[in-house]
């Protein structure tokens, strides 16, 4: 029965393993995508402030920088810097191979990138002979981010195409059969995947101009632009979470809910995927209030802010819509609400469990310790020294561990215990890492030494 | 190559070395990476400047400091050299003063520090008798003749 207990429990830290690296991904990007936001509600062409030169900026940033972000910064949580360089060449294959914005190509790419890159140099690792490590690493990581670029290229294509289909197919068979509040269940996913345009354009749009002609209104042109769910996940986030994503809350509200910005809520979604159902929820709810209440619109508000909604309102149609808007709110951030409640949970008991871990003593159950570093300035010369020196040490407590070295603003995300000049510890605490620190003063003979080694016993010995 | 071999190839020796101070130290006792080639002037001086800065980072055990730096910092080939000082000198880290070894390294990247020259530094650092013996050595070729007779 414990064995179940003990399963279980691994499955659900699994669970939330992913969790955090999805939103390890997003998280640290989320200025870039405010400052997108920003930029786009201003400058566009429907903007507040429209002006062509600035507005230049918008479709680079979200082709290439956003992606390219969320490419090098998940490369980089699975192999330092270096993982990070081949998972943004991994990025860029998907970026230009596909005609969206490539979140989710890139939250896949980049992560794998990183891998490979790892992969790889494990394999080189102590095969090449001495003064040609550079040569090697740096041909390595350019041969393998080349085939992971031009895979991505060859593979996006058809990928994007097959969902582009489904979705169409799943939105054309909705509207047919007048089922219209489940085409949110193809909606809401098709735009965080960045495929509203062939939703809306290429099934939403010629019907709803069809009927715009027929009855003077409808209601196709609501279904995508609604802002309601993704203002109802974003309000969840805004009071149920925690900290940085908390903060980042009301400016993307309002880039989203004013600007009609949607895309600034996707990374939202992309954190938390399971928040998808609040959008579908939202979306549902929304669209069955203007089927009830007959709203529609005349033309596609564009951008989907509360403002261009109620500009292509008809005469005497503001108050169905804006029903529909705070109905599909209301729904969505009731659906949020327990999920965005319990990652907060989570991630509050995550950080403490992380202080808990500052201390020795909660190293027991962390399981196996196989990475330790030793970090140094530079990253060469005395990290160099004392991981050697701790590797033998390893060795003679028969623990074949090898004790990478590193500079301090290098430390990769997997490490379990770090060693540094306790003069350079606050440098490796502003790192972020979860890992267990020593800081010594005596580098080739410090008592602390043995008791990193008695830690690894204990921690290891099953 | 080892470090050992280094030094007793290009004789990188430099024996009770006057210097009223660290930094005095840091800066006479690397003249000979420089004339070799090793480094350029900037690359002491910006160990200097970041010892002050950071605090003595390169002493690395009592007694022994290893002046070195980044790679991009003045490295301009491989190279090694060790220097013992007349009288010791205080880093200001009182468990490791007073200084009387010093190991320069330089490299023109991380890569190039290979495990084998690492690895023998740290022997001898740890080699407690020989620490000594090279310490009371009154020349340079004493020195390489201790050097010699280990086995690292």
């Amino acid at each position: 029965m414990s064995d179940v207990a003990v399963k279980t429990a691994s499955g659900r830290a699994r669970v939330q393993k992913f969790g955090r690296f999805m939103s390890g991904m997003i998280m640290p990007n989320i200025g870039a995508f405010i400052a997108w936001g920003f930029i786009t509600t201003l400058f566009i062409p429907t903007g507040w402030l429209p002006n062509e030169r600035l507005a230049g900026l918008v479709g680079p940033m979200i082709t290439y920088l956003l992606p390219l972000l969320i490419g090098f910064t998940g490369g980089k949580m699975v192999a330092g810097i270096r993982g990070g360089v081949v998972g943004a060449i991994a990025t860029m294959g998907v970026i230009v191979g596909a005609d969206i914005p490539m979140f989710i190509g890139a939250m896949m790419m980049g992560p794998l990138g990183g891998w490979v890159i790892k992969k790889t140099d494990k394999f080189f690792e102590g095969k090449v002979a001495v003064g040609f490590e550079m040569l090697i690493d740096n041909f390595s990581a350019g041969i393998l981010g080349m085939l992971l670029a031009l895979l991505g290229l060859w593979l996006i294509g058809p990928v994007v195409s097959f969902v582009v289909a489904i979705l169409q197919a799943g939105v054309g068979f909705i509207v047919n059969a007048r089922l219209l509040p489940l085409a949110s269940v193809f909606i809401e996913p098709g735009k965080v995947l960045f495929l509203n345009n062939a939703i809306n354009h290429g099934i939403l749009g010629p019907l709803g101009i069809q009927q715009v002609q027929e009855t003077g209104k409808s209601i196709l042109f609501l279904l995508e632009t609604n802002p309601g769910p993704g203002l109802g996940i974003l309000l969840a986030y805004w009071v149920f979470s925690k900290g940085n994503i908390k903060a980042s809350a009301p400016g993307a509200i309002i880039i989203h809910f004013f600007g009609g910005i949607h895309e600034i809520y996707f990374p939202y979604i992309l954190m938390k995927p399971v928040l998808i159902l609040a959008a579908m929820g939202g979306g549902a709810a929304g669209i069955l209030t203007n089927l009830v209440l007959g709203s529609g619109a005349v033309a596609t508000p564009s951008p989907g802010s509360i403002f261009a909604l109620m500009l292509v309102a008809p005469k005497g149609g503001h108050l169905p819509i804006l029903l529909g808007v705070i109905v599909a709110t209301a729904v969505s951030f009731v659906i949020a609400m327990p999920f965005v409640r319990k990652f907060a949970v989570a991630d509050g008991l995550d950080d403490k469990l992380e202080e808990a871990r500052a201390s020795v003593k909660s190293l027991k159950g962390a399981g196996k310790i196989t990475n330790i570093v030793f970090a140094c300035d530079a990253g060469m010369g005395s990290s160099a020294m004392g991981a050697n020196k701790l590797t033998k040490m390893l060795k003679a407590a028969e623990l074949d561990i090898k004790v990478e070295h590193c500079s301090v603003d290098e430390i990769p995300g997997s490490a379990q215990i770090i060693i540094a000049h306790k003069d350079l510890l606050d440098r490796v605490k502003a790192s972020g890492t979860k890992a267990v620190l020593f800081g010594v003063t005596n580098l080739v003979n410090a008592p602390e030494y043995q008791e990193v080694v008695e830690t690894v016993l204990e921690n290891n010995r099953k | 190559m080892g470090f050992i071999d280094y030094i007793v190839r290009e004789e990188a020796v430099v024996a009770n070395l006057e210097a009223k101070s660290w930094e005095e130290a840091i800066l006479k006792g690397g003249a000979q990476m420089v004339e070799k080639g090793s480094c350029t002037r900037d690359y002491l001086e910006t160990i200097v400047r970041k010892c002050r800065d950071n605090g003595p980072y390169i002493v690395i055990a009592p007694g022994i400091a290893m002046p070195h730096a980044r790679p991009e910092e003045g490295a301009l080939k491989l190279g090694y050299s060790l220097v013992t000082l007349k009288e010791g000198v205080l880093s200001g880290e009182r468990e490791n003063d007073p200084i009387r070894l010093l190991i320069y390294l330089a490299a023109p990247s991380v890569k190039e520090h290979n495990e084998q020259a690492i690895s023998q530094v740290a022997d001898l650092c740890d080699d407690e008798e020989a620490i000594e013996k090279i310490l009371a050595a009154g020349s340079q070729g004493e020195i390489l003749e201790i050097l010699k007779s280990l086995d690292l």
